[in-house]
């Protein structure tokens, strides 16, 4: 191979690592950024052993806070129903958009994208400082539950994907975008 | 258009594949004006959030569209006749987009296409052959085969066109109801057999009519036969 393809095929190779290392460097730092780590040790019971640091502290200082100030399972699923409608943004920013118009998947139907808010109400799974609940997004006739802890003092929301506690921002990024169709 | 010569309708032909080359440039840059997340990056849920993916990605779109920009001029003998140096220059940037961007990049997203195994193997198949044949023609016009280079650039050109192809292909599929992931295979195999049969029809054509492309005739160097 002469100079010629090989100056090209080095430059290219040098654009695709930074364009790799840029964007890695951005999931990076989101990542960074927002990771709740749940192995972090917190000794005091079982039951906060299994929530983000936040959380477990949230549950102690609960018992010191006026009732009236923690979050209400209204409140609660206000701001979950804000963080799905944030999840769900995307699809509805291109359902809008006259783009999708030139698009070659135009003349397919977009799905109905929609999510739920279920708030546990078990009193087993409740305390003062944090509630459980589950945002299921549905496409179609198809649903996937994604599990999540509120906190009422703090108002901060983890969600648990792909096998780690997740804050809101990092979720919102990190999340598989909810899909209209099968693998 | 060369690669419609002696077909009847050869203009009407050639207006369709610049339009359609036109319409796939164009609807390329709704991922990178920076409005609403395009529905093919909103369909590939993870994958659309993981770099090596989206590096791929941006690499094959770019690289594909500057072949379909730079390609297309290469295939009108009369430009070639009268801009023999914008031939050479085109050539060279068409060359190494497929060489070393479209194609490669192409390949890494097979791996995980839509459709499962037939998709993989479909884009497999069209990448690989879409290098093999570039890289033919290269190969030929380095050693002044002018015959084999024209025979493989014909080839590259319309793996090129596969792509316009598919879109056209899925979009009447979807007007006639088919199922997303069936219409997504089907066109994907059709556009495959489509560029094969406008390479293959022109050459054979090219033989029946003796068309002379240089003194150095040489029917089998350089292609896949």
């Amino acid at each position: 191979m002469n100079r010629s393809l090989t100056i090209p095929a080095g430059c290219c190779l040098f654009a695709f690592g930074a364009l790799l290392a840029a964007l890695q460097g951005t999931v990076g730092r989101e990542t960074a950024a927002g990771l709740a780590p749940l192995a972090t040790p917190v000794r005091r019971g079982d039951r906060e052993k299994t929530m983000p640091p936040t959380l477990a502290d949230s549950a102690s200082k609960a018992s010191e806070i006026d009732g009236d100030l923690l979050l209400s399972n209204d409140e609660a699923e206000q701001v979950l129903t804000k963080l799905a409608g944030e999840y769900l943004r995307p699809w509805r920013q291109w359902e809008t958009s006259p783009r999708h118009l030139y698009s070659r998947v135009a003349p397919r139907p977009i799905p109905t994208i929609s999510a739920k808010i279920e708030i546990s109400t078990g009193v087993t799974s409740q305390s003062d400082g944090f509630l459980v609940a589950t945002i299921v997004v549905s496409t179609g006739a198809r649903s996937e539950p994604v599990p999540c802890v509120v906190d009422r003092v703090t108002k901060q929301v983890r969600l648990f994907s792909e096998g780690q506690w997740l804050s809101e921002d990092v979720w919102l990024k990190k999340a598989p975008l909810p899909r209209s169709t099968k693998p | 258009m060369l690669l419609y010569a002696g077909l009847r309708g050869a203009t009407w032909w050639t207006a369709l594949t610049v339009v359609a080359c036109g319409v796939v440039l164009l609807s390329n840059t709704i991922y990178f004006d920076g409005g609403a997340l395009p529905r093919f990056l909103l369909e590939k849920g993870t994958w659309a959030r993981n770099p090596c993916w989206l590096a791929a990605f941006y690499f094959h779109v770019v690289g594909a569209s500057v072949c379909l920009a730079a390609g297309t001029p290469l295939m009108f003998p009369a430009f070639t006749r009268s801009h023999p140096a914008w031939h050479r220059c085109l050539g060279y940037v068409y060359l190494n987009t497929v060489l070393w961007m479209a194609a490669p990049a192409g390949l890494a997203l097979a791996l995980v296409a839509k459709g499962g195994l037939w998709g993989t193997t479909g884009f497999t198949c069209a990448g690989v052959l879409w290098w093999y044949t570039t890289w033919s023609g290269y190969r030929a016009i380095r050693r002044g085969d002018i015959t084999a280079h024209v025979r493989a650039m014909v080839r590259s050109y319309s793996w090129a066109l596969s792509a316009p192809a598919f879109r056209a292909i899925q979009v009447v599929m979807f007007l006639f109801g088919l199922e997303d992931t069936p219409n997504y295979i089907a066109s994907l195999w059709l556009s495959i057999a489509a560029s094969v049969w406008l390479a293959e029809s022109f050459l054979y054509r090219s033989r029946q009519t003796s068309m002379k492309f240089a003194a150095t005739p040489s029917p089998h160097a350089g292609v896949v036969s």
